[in-house]
């Protein structure tokens, strides 16, 4: 995977407002010559988020490009250069992609990065939306903390009905991946709209 | 100036459309004039087309794929002595300089419909001797080629209905197709292949219609073994795929058989990115925010008292948004003759006029904002739809309809894991890609698809799927079986991406999935392709005469 890609990337997991830019964990690192396209790269450079660049291209172990760039350095060849190789050579070729929100991994092995959801996390996306509050929401907004069990039957503006489970084999222990690394158990909650 | 077109007769829907496609491609922006020559089936292989140059003309052919060649007509008649008429009314200071001594020549006998010997070969170019030719033959690599080409009374053969008169052309050769494409790339011999790899002759018409050049960058949701990229790459273009199927995308048949070994077989550049994605929930970053601002920003510039209709600025934003990989002065006419167009079209002089100035105010800089991050030149694909491979996408059957909650995976399970994936429906799957497209093709970008239609008593409905942001320009049936075709759809994008679009757009979809996709969903098509044609009631001689009554013509088979 070249940063080129990785540039476009975030992560799509249900709920999580902002998965620009993932992080790189980088295992293995290939360098491949790519042929120097100024014209290309100039066309390229507007749509560039520029950060996640240097970022990206630190994670890999290539630390010449400058904190910040605009397009007037577009000129010298030099600094596209830099950036052809940042952008076109370096390829990620074994390691993961990490989510800054909810510091999901996404893999990339040989190169091929692999941003498939897990059930939970793409779940609630298509047609069988959930309801919390009578209102529709996806699955993530139904993973409360412990107490959710008694607080939800005794919520007052929550119908009793749509709350209560379908049935037994709806209730599912889970566990949380935080942010920080933490996990924490929770009980989610199921009811069919 | 009016040249003849002739065409292979295969893949007919497809035929005028490329050319059309392509002479945009090369900064030829009105849309094409086409004329039959006299007495000539719509699906006759001859055709007349006006074009602004021969250096256009040639381009053109040499790109195609489907354009046998392009001739300058020197003559056409029903019979020889007509033809020897027309000949000789052309003007001569058109004709003499390929007909000096210095160059060489070869005139071929061409035929459509039936087989002309090689004793009338001879007898026809012997018969040319009116034509003063002063150069010396060359069979093998002359200087220009002079075709005769006729056609006659080919009537039950080709599937075309009988010829009302014979017809015969004079013409020198411009360009034409290589063909030799075809077979260096042909499915045969590519490394690695699976079962919808997309056949190498129709991925070049895809690509095409895509308007794939050198710099351009070419996505495709569907990648699969890469079989639609290896003909975009061909042609130049920066590539990227996606497929749901890692073992396709990452792993293929081995470290020598894989989508990677398909692009070096032939020395092509490799995909600038591979990745194992999801189309009905793309990982791709949003940008909408930051792109909206830029374009108001330039388009209270360009309009400032501008009481143009809406569709009107749309169209002007498509045009002076900078086209990729081509630089202004490269094709100076090409944004010249987009405002004409627009001026023709509005009828207002002075507000295209202000407009144009406030333009060049504006200056290459905002403009350049237009293409700020959306990052598709186009997406070509062929979406699974459920015949020969059907569609996943994420989340299970059972979690989907609500018979098992979502799960969350045990950490130490989690590498491993494999997501569970559900049948993807081709209304679905087609919403999203236009979607993906609106919000990640470039204004201009094209949209290049395989859309599914079933044939009934050989009536076919032509209700294609439509979003705000898009425009149809093409639509090429190739008929499959006598139960269905797929239909290549060509659009453009016209409109921006906005919040309110795209609402648009899903209400769009919902009354067309109601109304037309609905017959295609549920197994229909798989089962309306596969099962069984129901015997005919009654006795042979019915099932017989219905034969019988069957048209003869089946032109679009070929």
């Amino acid at each position: 995977m070249r940063l080129f890609t990785h540039n476009m990337l975030s992560s799509n997991i249900k709920g999580v407002a902002n998965g620009f830019p993932l992080r790189i964990e980088a295992e293995q690192v290939l360098e491949k010559q790519v042929d120097f396209n100024p014209d290309f790269l100039r066309k390229l450079f507007p749509k560039l988020d520029w950060k996640a660049l240097v970022d990206g291209a630190r994670a890999l172990g290539y630390a010449e490009l400058p904190e910040a760039a605009d397009s007037s350095m577009l000129e010298s060849e030099e600094f596209l250069r830099k950036v052809h190789h940042a952008l076109l050579e370096l390829h990620l070729e074994e390691g993961a992609l990490t989510c800054p929100e909810t510091g999901r991994k996404f893999p990339v092995n040989k190169g091929i990065p692999n941003m498939l959801l897990h059930e939970d996390e793409s779940c609630g996306q298509s047609n069988g939306d959930f309801k919390l509050h009578g209102q529709s929401c996806g699955y993530r907004d139904l993973k409360i903390g412990n107490k959710c069990v008694d607080r939800l039957a005794n919520h007052g503006d929550a119908n009793p009905q749509r709350f209560s489970p379908v049935s037994q084999s709806s209730w599912w222990p889970c566990t949380d991946v935080c942010g920080l690394g933490t996990a924490r158990l929770c009980l989610s909650y199921l009811s069919l709209s | 100036m009016w040249y003849l077109c002739v065409f292979f007769h295969r893949l007919l829907d497809y035929r005028r459309a490329e050319v059309e496609s392509l002479a945009e491609m090369l900064g030829f922006f009105p849309s094409l004039e086409w004329r039959l020559p006299e007495n000539q089936h719509p699906d006759s292989p001859f055709h007349l087309v006006n074009l602004p140059s021969e250096d256009v003309a040639r381009n053109i052919a040499n790109r195609s794929i489907l354009v046998k060649g392009i001739y300058e007509l020197w003559g056409e008649g029903s019979s020889l002595e007509q033809l020897e008429e027309s000949i000789k009314s052309y003007p001569e200071d058109r004709k003499l300089p390929y007909l000096t001594c210095e160059t060489t020549f070869k005139v071929t006998v061409d035929s459509f419909g039936k087989a002309i010997s090689f004793q009338e070969q001879n007898d026809r170019i012997k018969s040319l001797a009116y034509i003063p030719f002063k150069g010396r033959v060359n069979l093998k690599n002359p200087d220009i080629n002079f075709w005769l080409m006729e056609t006659d009374d080919y009537g039950a053969h080709n599937g075309l209905p009988p010829v009302v008169q014979r017809r015969i052309f004079f013409g020198r050769l411009v360009g034409g197709a290589d063909r030799k494409l075809l077979p260096t790339y042909e499915l045969k011999s590519r490394r690695y292949l699976g079962p919808t790899a997309m056949d190498a002759e129709v991925a070049f018409l895809m690509a095409n219609q895509a308007q794939v050049m050198p710099g351009k960058l070419v996505y495709d949701p569907f990648v699969g073994t890469g079989s639609i990229l290896v003909a975009a790459a061909h042609f130049g273009a920066m590539t990227m795929g996606a497929d749901i199927d890692i073992r396709a995308v990452r792993d293929g048949r081995g470290p020598d058989c894989n989508v990677w070994s398909n692009f070096k077989q032939y020395g092509l550049p490799l995909p600038v990115a591979l990745l194992r994605a999801d189309n009905n929930l793309p990982p791709w970053r949003p940008g909408l925010k930051e792109r909206l601002d830029h374009l108001l920003k330039i388009e209270t510039t360009l309009f400032k008292h501008c009481t143009l209709p809406r569709c009107v600025k749309d169209m002007v934003l498509v045009l002076v948004s900078p086209i990729p990989s081509i630089k202004e002065d490269d094709m100076p006419g090409a944004s010249a003759s987009a405002w004409t167009v627009l001026h023709k079209v509005t009828g207002k002089r002075s507000e295209t006029e202000e407009a144009l100035r406030n333009r060049n105010h504006a200056g290459p800089k905002h403009l350049t904002c237009l293409a700020a991050f959306i990052i598709f030149d186009a997406i070509i694909c062929d979406p699974p739809y459920g015949v020969r491979a059907g569609g996943r996408k994420s989340g299970g059957r059972k979690l989907l309809k609500g018979i098992v909650a979502p799960y969350t995976v045990p950490d130490d399970k989690r590498t491993g894991h494999i997501p569970s994936t559900a049948p993807y429906s081709l209304a679905e799957c087609v919403h999203d890609l236009l979607d993906l497209a609106a919000r990640m093709l470039v204004m201009g970008g094209r949209l290049v698809y395989f859309y599914p239609v079933l044939r009934e008593n050989d009536v076919v409905e032509n209700h294609f799927p439509e979003h705000p942001c898009f425009k149809l320009i093409a639509s090429s049936e190739q008929i499959l079986s006598s139960r269905y075709s797929r239909v290549l759809l060509t659009m453009v994008k016209t409109g921006s991406y906005t919040e309110k679009v795209a609402e648009a757009a899903t209400i769009k979809h919902q009354e067309f999935k109601e109304n037309y996709v609905k017959r295609l969903e549920d197994g229909n098509l798989h089962s309306s392709v596969f099962s069984p044609v129901h015997p005919q009631l009654g006795e042979e001689t019915d099932s017989k005469s219905c034969k019988e009554l069957k048209p003869k013509y089946r032109g679009k088979y070929v």
